[in-house]
């Protein structure tokens, strides 16, 4: 787990990423989710960052819900990945490897050069 | 049961949303999950927490409503006001008031045994103590077209078209939120 702080625009861009990463290990609802990108180190993602990222894949069919009955407090609505949201993890995750594949070398060669 | 604090919060996020055209199911459904995350949230945390932890409700209320369908221009719900509106008119003209005899004149002073309030040819109430008549009352023609197209004008709120950004405009907004 790293405490580094990030940049809030990076984060918000990889966030339906990781949101369906774990959303394909098992369904969440919105704070258990939240706590789960925390344990990641994504320790700068606010609760007001993800709630509304779960709606938007949510609106636009990667996610699918259930309301579940909660003996602690007010029913909880249950995420789960839906076909499509299969399909787009594959896609992204294939998206975001070859991101890192050209931009880490290039990263990698700028901290070895001396300056 | 949610506390108090979290239902101000709600309260203020459901406003938020309303202010930015959200609809009212879509609001209905947003808030719910809040309130089920709040209050998961404060058992951790407690509830001033919780509420802290989720930020500020305007922002939360525009991210919610990047993308979203807002409801512009209401002519659904316009056209509902107007048919109620014209059968409530339409209501005015069948019930008739009776004074149950408790009532000589309307004014004790001019000893006036009628009254009646009549607007051009729209409508005329009146009550008569003769006939025993305490409210009766015609609607006419004009009054069901002119009230209820200013209802439907009122209530579909066409000046949300002006005020709202363009498709490109809020996409372009939302995208560059994403990036």
């Amino acid at each position: 787990m790293s405490s580094t702080s990030h940049d809030s625009q990076l984060l918000k861009g990889v966030l339906s990423l990781v949101l369906l990463h774990l959303l394909a290990e098992s369904e969440s609802y919105g704070y258990e989710l939240v706590a789960g990108v925390r344990k990641l180190g994504l320790v700068d993602l606010s609760e007001g960052t993800v709630y509304p990222a779960l709606s938007r894949l949510e609106r636009d069919g990667l996610l699918l819900s259930r309301k579940v009955a909660s003996t602690e407090g007010p029913p909880r609505k249950y995420y789960r990945l839906s076909a499509t949201g299969n399909k787009q993890l594959a896609v992204r995750t294939q998206a975001w490897s070859s991101l890192v594949a050209i931009v880490d070398p290039l990263l990698r060669t700028r901290s070895e050069t001396p300056a | 049961m949610t506390g108090w604090r979290i239902e101000i919060a709600l309260a203020r996020l459901a406003r938020a949303l309303r202010r930015r055209g959200v609809g009212y199911r879509r609001r209905r459904d947003i808030v719910a999950d809040v309130r089920a995350n709040l209050s998961a949230a404060s058992r951790d945390f407690g509830e001033r927490e919780a509420v802290r932890r989720l930020g500020e409700v305007r922002t939360l209320a525009a991210e919610y409503a990047q993308g979203e369908r807002t409801d512009g221009l209401r002519l659904g719900s316009g056209a509902r006001a107007a048919l109620l509106t014209c059968a409530l008119l339409l209501g005015l003209t069948l019930i008739r008031i009776p004074t149950f005899g408790t009532i000589d004149a309307f004014d004790p002073h001019t000893g006036a045994t009628t009254w009646s309030w009549g607007v051009w040819r729209l409508w005329r109430f009146g009550g008569d103590t003769r006939t025993d008549t305490l409210f009766e009352g015609t609607v006419y023609s004009y009054a069901y077209i002119l009230i209820a197209l200013l209802v439907m004008l009122v209530w579909s709120r066409p000046w949300r078209l002006l005020s709202r950004p363009s498709r490109g405009q809020s996409s372009a907004t939302a995208s560059s939120a994403q990036d």
